[in-house]
């Protein structure tokens, strides 16, 4: 007998194996299509054509002596997405993204978030319920936007935020149970700048030159529409890089220094930025404000909800010159053809003031969570972001656990005042969490044993654990209750990445997150700072 | 050639299961060593792959414990003791988990995990109800409303080398088979071929 294959016998193994090998790429390839009503690329615009563009800064509908008061109705809009299309959307105050929010140190806001939105989401069939988080802000537990702290539509809520913490991007978002990734995908998001009077003084870009940048994804049908895909609740990512709302957009910047605001406002996506010139970035803030020094970086990873404060010269370039900013994107992202492209700079040669057009050595040497040392920490507590039985997790319990302990299940009870190191392990090798601690602003240790990143070394509030990572955070626990930590991928949050933990106090009782819920509409007039 | 240097039957005629007594041809060995060589490197992808998919569900990460160990005895039994029985073994056991892989990276394997379940009106089970809420706030993600279990998986560069490694093996210990056995394995992955190619033909022509 031979031992090889016949010709016959080739063909017999061949049908069984054909379609081993054939069926099941035909099939994904099905499924990177989508649905088959997607956008085809040809319809999309191609990158760098359509102009780049700002959320205005919200007037405030009322000031006093302290307060600034706001008045918010998260509705339906048809927006101007992609040329050509109407895009049904949520928006606060009916902008994708919303309206900045502009805050000096010490003015209290009360912002009253009405739900305007409809009773049913029209293709995803749920009720969208809302709960408003200012991301980056020390808020009372009941202001936080706790998940189980719901606003239905035909019901709005005041949110009091203290704004005493030092200047920073923060944003503010929907963090409503279940279905915040969509809800966030949908329109509902939005930055708020917090100034104080060192951050006022510094000659870093101001004004024309303080630029926000909320850079989201999304995929589109062929009617403009959203297209919605949470691969089996791992993630949403879309085909659109999105700037402020607008598809790879072009910025005219003169030949000076610009500072951005990078908020990732994605559900899932992370990126990896760097300039198709090849030339350094300069970080000068994080999550939680400005860095102690600045930090030069020719590329560096963002993760979900992440904020990095960018400084780009564009002194250097010709008039005319056009520089990209790029993402070589983070493994466990799930990339298509121009996912890699983001924004362009187009360089012109008008005036400019050319005050506020420098990075000083020293920004914020005195932010106190830069000043921590893991000395001071009496504590030391693990938290694992893992999937156990195909459910997202923190240690194990999901949102569904603190709901059934009637919102007594807590990952640790830190006392009011004290430093603590956390210790945050993401076992596997299949995706990464950017892991959000509400409250606190903390410092990253290390990650794996070695330093963190040079674009890190500020104060931060979400975390990159990345694929096998072990990262040690060291924070203070200043205030008093509940508050969540969950994964920053909306969709593991959504099903079931979140948590709680709750500092104590000795003397003062925390407020509870719920004990000041929403009001049915009409709304009455009596906004007011307690 | 192979099979009679393994079984010291005649060339052409069919061996029997038994283990030879005296030293295989180097030919023989060479053959048996690379499909155990191919085996442990499909045991080693699955290994690799259990953790993930322990977290994923204990059925699923089971499944690959068991997939990995039976292609790590399979690469030693096929040098060791490379009888009839374990070469139709090893050749269906690989084409079983072919076959789960084709059935999740088309249609979805019919079983999953408990959290992430829908139900028949497309509602995700086993969330606690929300306190205050008015209406229904889970979403209903299009595809998902009557799905019963997972949904079909996107295949990944891994998964090809698997199958690769697989096929490969499969058709390699299809050779070592004595000709009654691979004649009788032949058709029947013939027939098998045939009914999946034609249960997708069909599937796309009622669609």
């Amino acid at each position: 007998m031979t031992s090889a294959l016949s010709r016959r016998e080739v063909l017999k193994f061949g049908v069984l194996g054909s379609a081993a090998v054939a069926l099941p790429l035909e099939r994904s390839a099905r499924a990177g299509a989508l649905l088959p009503t997607r956008m085809p690329a040809s319809k999309l615009p191609p990158p760098f054509t359509v102009p780049f563009a700002q959320p205005p800064v919200l007037t405030p509908y009322a000031t006093s002596a302290t307060t600034d008061y706001y008045k918010i109705s998260m509705q339906p809009v048809l927006a101007d997405v992609l040329p050509g299309y109407k895009t049904p959307l949520w928006g606060y105050n009916g902008l994708v993204p919303g309206p900045t929010i502009s805050v000096e140190q010490g003015r209290k806001v009360v912002m009253r978030q009405v739900n305007n939105l409809p009773a049913v989401h029209p293709s995803l069939s749920y009720t969208p319920w809302t709960s408003v988080h200012l991301h980056g802000s020390a808020s009372l537990p009941e202001y936080d936007g706790y998940a189980s702290d719901i606003t239905n539509p035909g019901q709005y809520k005041d949110y009091r935020y203290p704004n005493v913490q030092v200047a920073r991007t923060l944003w503010y978002h929907d963090h409503g149970l279940h279905h915040t990734a969509e809800n966030v995908l949908q329109g509902l998001a939005a930055q708020y700048h917090l100034h104080d009077p060192l951050e006022r003084s510094l000659p870093i870009p101001h004004g024309e030159f303080d630029v926000p940048l909320i850079v989201s994804d999304a995929m589109f049908d062929d009617t403009g529409a959203l297209l919605w895909n949470n691969h089996d609740q791992s993630g949403m990512y879309g085909d659109v890089i999105l700037v402020n709302g607008r598809p790879w957009p072009l910025m005219k910047v003169k030949r000076r220094k610009y500072r951005f605001r990078l908020l990732n406002a994605s559900i899932s996506r992370s990126y990896s930025w760097s300039l198709d010139t090849g030339d350094a970035m300069t970080v000068i803030g994080t999550d939680g404000g400005l860095m102690p020094r600045p930090q030069a970086v020719k590329s560096f990873r963002q993760g979900m909800a992440e904020r990095y404060e960018i400084v780009i010269d564009f002194a250097k370039y010709p008039v005319g010159k056009r520089v990209l900013l790029r993402n070589t994107s983070p493994k466990n992202n799930i990339n298509y053809i121009n996912t890699n492209k983001v924004m362009a700079f187009d360089v012109i040669g008008d005036a400019f003031d050319p005050s506020d057009n420098s990075i000083p050595a020293v920004l914020n040497p005195a932010n106190p969570v830069m000043s921590l040392t893991e000395s001071m920490a009496v504590a030391t507590r693990r938290i694992d972001v893992i999937r156990a039985n195909g459910t997202w997790t923190i240690n194990g319990h999901t949102w569904d656990d603190v709901v059934a302990s009637n919102f007594t299940l807590t990952e640790g009870n830190p006392r009011n005042g004290d430093v603590e190191v956390w210790e945050i392990r993401n076992p596997s090798g299949g995706w990464f969490h950017p892991v959000h601690i509400h409250l606190i602003d903390f410092r990253i240790l290390d990650r794996n044993g070695r330093p963190p990143m040079p674009h890190e070394l500020g104060p931060k509030d979400v975390v990159y654990v990345g694929e096998n990572e072990t990262v040690r955070v060291l924070a203070r626990f200043e205030g008093v209750g509940k508050y969540m930590i969950h994964c920053h991928n909306l969709v593991h949050e959504d099903h079931d990445m979140m948590s709680q933990f709750e500092v104590l106090d000795a003397t003062t009782p925390g407020d509870d997150p719920l004990s000041d819920p929403c009001k049915q509409l009409p709304e009455q007039d009596d906004l007011g700072w307690q | 050639m192979i099979l009679g240097s393994l079984t010291g039957a005649e060339p052409g005629v069919a061996a029997t299961s038994e283990v030879p007594t005296a030293g295989p041809a180097p030919s023989t060995w060479s053959r048996a060593q690379v499909a155990a060589g191919l085996s442990l490197l499909a045991g080693a992808i699955h290994l690799y792959f259990t953790p993930e998919h322990l977290q994923e569900w204990w059925v699923f990460g089971s499944f690959f414990v068991a997939v990995t160990v039976g292609q790590v005895v399979l690469a030693e039994l096929v040098v060791l003791r490379p009888s009839t029985r374990t070469l139709l073994a090893g050749i269906w056991g690989n084409v079983a988990v072919i076959g789960v892989y084709l059935v999740s990276r088309t249609v979805g394997l019919p079983i999953g995990p408990p959290h992430g379940v829908h139900g028949a009106d497309g509602q995700v089970l086993q969330h606690q109800p929300v306190a205050g809420g008015v209406g229904n706030g889970m979403p209903t993600m299009p595809g998902t409303e009557s799905a019963t279990a997972t949904h079909p998986d996107v295949v990944g560069i891994f998964d090809l080398w698997a199958l690769g490694l697989e096929l490969v093996l499969v058709a390699l210990l299809v050779t070592m088979l004595p000709q009654r056995h691979r004649r009788i394995t032949l058709n029947a992955f013939l027939v098998l071929g045939l009914l999946v190619w034609g249960t997708r033909i069909a599937a796309q022509v009622v669609s």
